[in-house]
């Protein structure tokens, strides 16, 4: 979409004249709600809203910036109270369970056919629950190893030869904590991250064709127990499955960690908590499962039904979604768009020094393997409270990881 | 949303088929009335199942009869505060058996026989003689602190606590020890409630038993009723009360509380009741974490940016745009307490304009031993880290200001914990108060808690936090009594201004109060795998919060015959039946043939007796139900003061409180009663709900199982009680509102009078 400049004295003309002749403006207000954008992205966001609102001049953007953590209920919270916002950012298990409840509209039937091509096919239909897709595509960030060359280096590790797979990272970890006393990694077990460690590694959530529940196969406690062990024996720390990636970005930053792999956006966070230890970062590939799949987790916009503005939502979200604002946003930290045309920019292809563009080149070649590996069950909420619980009872000694696995697959099936 | 389907579905319902052009498929059929018997409700005689467990019980043989002529006997120089132990009895007594004894003094009781006996040691002489007889010892040293022996012998009944508030909870052990005994129709002067013989010796493990609460305006009667009727009477002696929200006067200038708050005058309220229950109220002021409090109530806007908490990376690089949005509570994610900020034109700081003169005023209010200032989850924007001085000096700061008043202060531990590393090697760890009383939570199902020996070797007191997980209560009261930790903390999280409305939505997080407590006060047992189930739990706090009197003669009534008007069967032998899952996912469990159930009588058809069928499953959504009638017509005709239903949904709602049908009374005269089945209230899943628990007071779990493959399954029960029993009743509908949710009927049983 091209974006007509309207000159700011001009705008302001108009205002005055239409405050002068007692004849307002018609104005609609969209609501747009952020994932923690602020304070990184607070002038990319900023410059959206405006090129929108010189574009679009009866309409102005009310932007709102929501910590991830508060994003849910927020928003459930905004919708029972009938003062929804216009267009929200979602991540997928945030997504599905808030369509779940009959709370946002129908992006098939909102977007026409010809915006939905723009995007990948795959993509677009990762936000699909019982059939419908309910959220456009935005961005996708697959995650990368981040390491600290410095601990690496004390714990006889050679920093140009980072762990490629997920047991050579487990061991890397067990080195650097033995020989440095620092954690070496926090593997993401917290929520229910241990099911896209199940599919990285070709064992399946689910049945084909959903019913049933079958993650307590022999192979899937023995992955389970690899990390029920690596606990135990303390090689990592104990609030792992409290605080997420959340903590093990925190303790990196701190270099009070090895290894880190999440989504490469976080070294903008690394950078700035503690430039030292952005310093002596190095970044690798996903180290990848035996599924040959990573999980990229997919974030989505979309919109509460009971929005009065559905129509002027859906425009908003397809420009913030469009190839152009993409690729803009794509540049200032490593994610990557959802649109066919936008991908394709040559700009993916360049190299750069330094963490991100590092990041960047791996990020890349992890795309073919990468896809938003959200477990979509209906009654959802329940469901992974169960798993989380599961995980926990096994980690925290209440069952062990057979016992924990076929108590979660019992209750699973009794509500399938 | 919920009222929509269910006002979409009534119109349908209302019209002919032909009409709506929906096939309805209802079943009205004619069927015999069912089974008049005697005792369709008998009062439940549920075993002595004492909680917290004492640490010391000697049942003996034979019962103490409490009759109309039993006086309660204090010391002849008992106060006010001395007789109100013996109030709490009398209340138990009014509100279960609808009697009150004399409180007596002991210069106008010559033999204790037949007397019950209360006081501390030294301040009776008629107590220390049956003391010296029986041949007790109640010294500091045994029992000890809030410690007692309560000795029930045929004769008469001893009540000793070591001190006030030990002779309080050996009332309230007794209280759980009173039985009704069913008097003969016009015996006024016989016994009335019994003990069984017993001399119990008891003292908590924890100094500290508390429960955290987030004060609001229904707080001065919701929190007064709780310690009353629940947390005084389970022994917790701490309630932590979240009181930013209290209606303060100081800081404002710049602030304002938020309106919903608890008034000044219900805090006083409520520290009455909780003095007079041996409860220390300690107040809660969330200072950097959770700091949404202070930017919700700042009067400027602009203000709300100034005092946000930037990195200092970030604020050089003049990137410092924060979110405060007020009308959305979108908030920075913390504040910094040292930036230099402008109020009316002088320049101070948030801590020197607000955070001291909010605790300066709260130390006024409740004059407490100590002050919690929160400091947890403390993190920049967007996750970023909190600077560990920064967070370091603010405790020290505000740890000086709680001293000079003589208070001493409090913290979460999480921080302290997680960060460990970091804050150690910070100088101004070691200048930490050692008074300091460090609170780490962990709600998860954990064995090791770490941190309180981490915490404890560090020497700072330590109360260890847990919610409503039984395992968590019980690892944790464990490994805090062994590291010598001050006590523990039950956390409650139903959200600002949500206190009252709990009982309805989060029920489970008060029911649950119930464990923390055996545990706290007994940190060994019972042995989780013993202990009272949830559904348990809950009727005993339901009992409790209702202090009704007790039925104890049994009500006849009328068991309904539903063999006509079954549709399915609950026993699933070839995946046709129940969730059509097979044997491994049905309701085998439950016992046919006429079973007691919460005192009611009900009859489960057996489906080999009754065509393969034998319950009503109506119209939803799965798979199985799909094919059921929206709408079930029972021809039942009869007088009842109550209808009692047993049932179930098939499956989960997906929001708490949603309609999921309706049962709906025709009465003689073309009147009709109708109750909406409102989800997590009337009715819940067959399935143990692994995300609310009992999420609602008004939920009667009355029987629970488990399927073969091993969930935990039960049924609720649903009284109606009739405006008009003296009108017959001349048939009963069941409706579905066709969801996920469908509703299903197991037995019906009519009450001639509701008990």
């Amino acid at each position: 979409m091209k974006v007509r400049r309207v000159p700011v004295i001009a705008a302001i003309t108009i205002v005055l004249v239409a405050a002068a002749s007692g004849a307002a403006a018609p104005q609609t207000t969209l609501e747009f709600w952020t994932i923690s954008l602020q304070p990184f992205f607070t002038d990319y966001v900023n410059g959206l809203v405006a090129g929108y609102q010189r574009a679009n001049p009866g309409v102005q953007i009310k932007w709102v910036d929501v910590q991830f953590q508060a994003v849910e209920q927020k928003l459930l919270a905004a919708v029972a109270g009938g003062v929804p916002p216009d267009v929200v950012n979602l991540n997928v298990e945030f997504m599905t369970r808030i369509a779940e409840r009959g709370a946002l509209a129908d992006m098939d039937a909102l977007v026409p056919a010809a915006d939905r091509t723009s995007y990948f096919e795959g993509l677009w239909s990762s936000g699909r629950y019982r059939g419908r897709t309910y959220g456009i595509p935005w961005y996708i960030a697959p995650p990368v190893l981040i390491y600290n060359g410095e601990l690496f280096k004390k714990a006889g590790l050679n920093v140009l030869v980072p762990p490629a797979t997920e047991d050579a990272m487990i061991e890397a970890a067990k080195r650097v904590k033995d020989r440095t006393h620092v954690y070496g990694f926090m593997p993401p077990l917290d929520g229910t991250r241990l099911m896209y460690l199940f599919l990285e590694n070709g064992l399946p959530v689910l049945s084909e064709n959903g019913r049933l529940a079958v993650f307590n196969s022999p192979a899937h406690v023995a992955r389970l127990q690899t990390y029920v062990d690596l606990l135990r024996k303390d090689y990592f720390p104990d609030d792992t499955l409290r605080r997420g990636f959340t903590g093990a970005v925190e303790r990196y930053s701190a270099g009070q960690l090895g290894m880190l792999v999440v989504g490469p956006q976080f070294l903008l966070r690394i950078k700035e908590s503690n430039p030292e230890v952005y310093a002596k970062t190095f970044v690798a590939p996903y180290p990848m499962g035996k599924g040959r799949v990573i999980h990229a987790p997919l974030m989505t916009l979309a919109m509460p039904k009971a929005s009065r503005h559905q129509q002027e939502a859906a425009k908003f979200a397809l420009y913030v979604t469009n190839d152009e604002n993409q690729l803009a946003f794509s540049k200032l930290t490593v994610i990557f768009p959802s649109t066919k045309k936008a991908a394709a920019d040559p700009y993916f292809r360049q190299t750069g020094a330094g963490p991100e563009w590092q990041a960047r080149t791996i990020a890349v070649g992890e795309l073919k393997y990468g896809r938003d590996l959200t477990v979509v069950v209906p009654n959802q909420g329940e469901l992974f409270k169960i798993f989380r619980e599961a995980v926990e009872s096994a980690f925290f000694g209440k069952m062990s990881a057979k016992e924990a696995l076929d108590w979660a697959v019992r209750e699973w099936n009794a509500r399938l | 949303m919920k009222l929509t389907a269910f006002s979409l579905l009534v119109p349908l319902i209302a019209g002919s088929p032909a009409v709506s052009g929906v096939a309805l498929n209802p079943i009205v059929v004619q069927g015999p009335a069912g089974q008049t018997v005697p005792d369709a409700f008998l009062p439940s005689q549920l075993p002595v199942d004492l909680l917290p467990v004492p640490k010391q019980v000697l049942w003996g043989s034979g019962e103490f009869s409490i009759t109309p002529s039993t006086r309660i006997v204090v010391g002849n120089s008992a106060t006010d505060e001395d007789l109100f132990a013996a109030r709490q009895l009398n209340e138990e007594l009014r509100a279960r058996y609808g009697m009150e004894l004399d409180v007596v003094r002991e210069r106008d009781v010559g033999d204790p026989t037949g007397q019950i006996v209360m006081g501390e040691p030294g301040s009776a002489a008629l107590l220390d003689r049956l003391l010296q007889q029986a041949k007790i010892w109640v010294t500091a040293a045994s029992p000890g602190p809030e410690g007692y022996v309560l000795q029930v012998t045929r004769r008469q009944i001893v009540v000793a606590g070591l001190d006030r508030p030990g002779t309080f909870y050996a009332v309230q052990t007794l209280r759980q020890l009173l039985r009704p005994v069913p008097s003969p129709a016009g015996h006024q002067s016989g016994p009335v409630a019994a003990v069984r013989v017993v001399t119990i010796r008891d003292k908590p493990d924890h100094a500290v038993r508390a429960v955290h609460v987030l004060l609001d305006a229904s707080s001065g009667e919701f929190h007064s009723q709780l310690i009353d009727r629940i947390l005084a009477p389970y022994k917790f002696n701490t309630l932590i009360v979240e009181a930013e929200d209290v209606q303060w006067e100081s800081g404002r200038a710049l602030w304002s509380p938020d309106p919903r708050g608890a008034t000044k005058a219900q805090v006083q309220e409520l520290l009455e009741v909780a003095r007079q229950h041996h409860v220390q109220v300690i107040p809660l002021i969330s200072t950097l974490g959770h700091s949404e409090w202070v930017f919700a109530g700042l009067r400027d806007e602009a203000l709300c940016a100034e005092v946000a908490y930037i990195p200092k990376q970030l604020r050089e690089q003049g990137r410092p745009q924060v979110t405060c949005d007020r009308a959305r509570g979108v908030y920075p994610a913390v504040y910094d307490p040292e930036r230099t900020i402008t109020v009316n034109g002088t320049a101070t700081t948030l801590n020197e304009a607000l955070i001291f003169p909010i605790l300066k005023e709260a130390i006024d209010l409740f004059r407490p031993a100590y002050l919690h200032l929160g400091h947890d989850e403390v993190r920049g924007p967007s996750g970023l880290r909190y600077d560990m001085e920064l967070y370091l000096r603010d405790i020290v700061t505000l740890s000086r200001f709680l001293r000079a008043a003589g208070v001493r202060p409090m913290v979460w531990g999480d921080v302290l914990w997680e960060r460990r590393t970091e804050a150690h090697a910070e100088p101004l760890f070691a200048e930490l108060p050692r008074d300091l009383v460090i609170v780490p939570w962990k709600y998860e199902d954990i064995r090791e808690y770490p941190e309180v020996a981490y915490f404890r070797r560090a020497g700072f007191p330590v109360l260890g936090a847990t919610w409503y997980r039984l395992y968590n209560n019980y690892w944790f009261s464990r490994a805090a009594k062994a590291a010598g930790a001050l006590g523990m903390v039950r956390a409650t999280w139903t959200g600002h201004f949500q206190s009252q409305a709990a009982l309805t939505r989060a029920y489970q997080q008060l029911y649950t109060y119930l464990s923390a407590a055996a545990y706290f006060w007994t940190a060994g047992s019972p042995q989780p795998d013993r202990a009272p189930r949830e559904a348990e739990l809950a009727r005993r706090f339901a009992e409790a919060w209702n202090a009704g009197s007790q039925v104890s003669t049994p009500i006849s009534g009328t068991l309904v015959d539903l063999s006509a008007v079954v549709t399915q069967r609950h026993i699933d032998d070839d995946g046709t039946g129940w969730l059509g899952k097979g044997v491994d996912y049905d309701l085998r469990a439950l016992p046919g043939g006429r079973q007691r159930f919460g005192g009611v009588l009900f009859e489960i058809l057996d489906p080999r007796r009754h065509g393969g069928k034998s319950i009503v499953m109506l119209k939803g959504e799965r798979d199985v139900a799909a094919a059921m009638p929206e709408r079930v017509t029972i021809p039942w005709r009869g007088r009842a003061g109550c209808l009692v239903f047993l049932h179930a949904t098939l499956d989960r709602a997906v929001n708490f409180d949603d309609i999921v049908g309706r049962y709906t009374m025709m009465v003689e005269g073309g009147r009709h009663e109708a109750i909406d089945l409102r989800y997590g209230r009337d009715i819940s899943n067959w399935l143990w709900d692994a995300e609310r628990g009992i999420a609602s007071i008004e939920q009667e779990v009355v029987w629970s199982g488990a399927t073969r493959a091993g969930n935990n399954v039960q049924l609720q029960m649903l009284r109606w009680r009739n405006p008009s029993p003296e009108i017959p009743v001349e048939s009963i509908e069941l409706t579905s509102a066709g969801g996920r949710a469908s509703p299903v009927l197991f037995a019906i049983t009519a009450l001639d009078r509701c008990p």
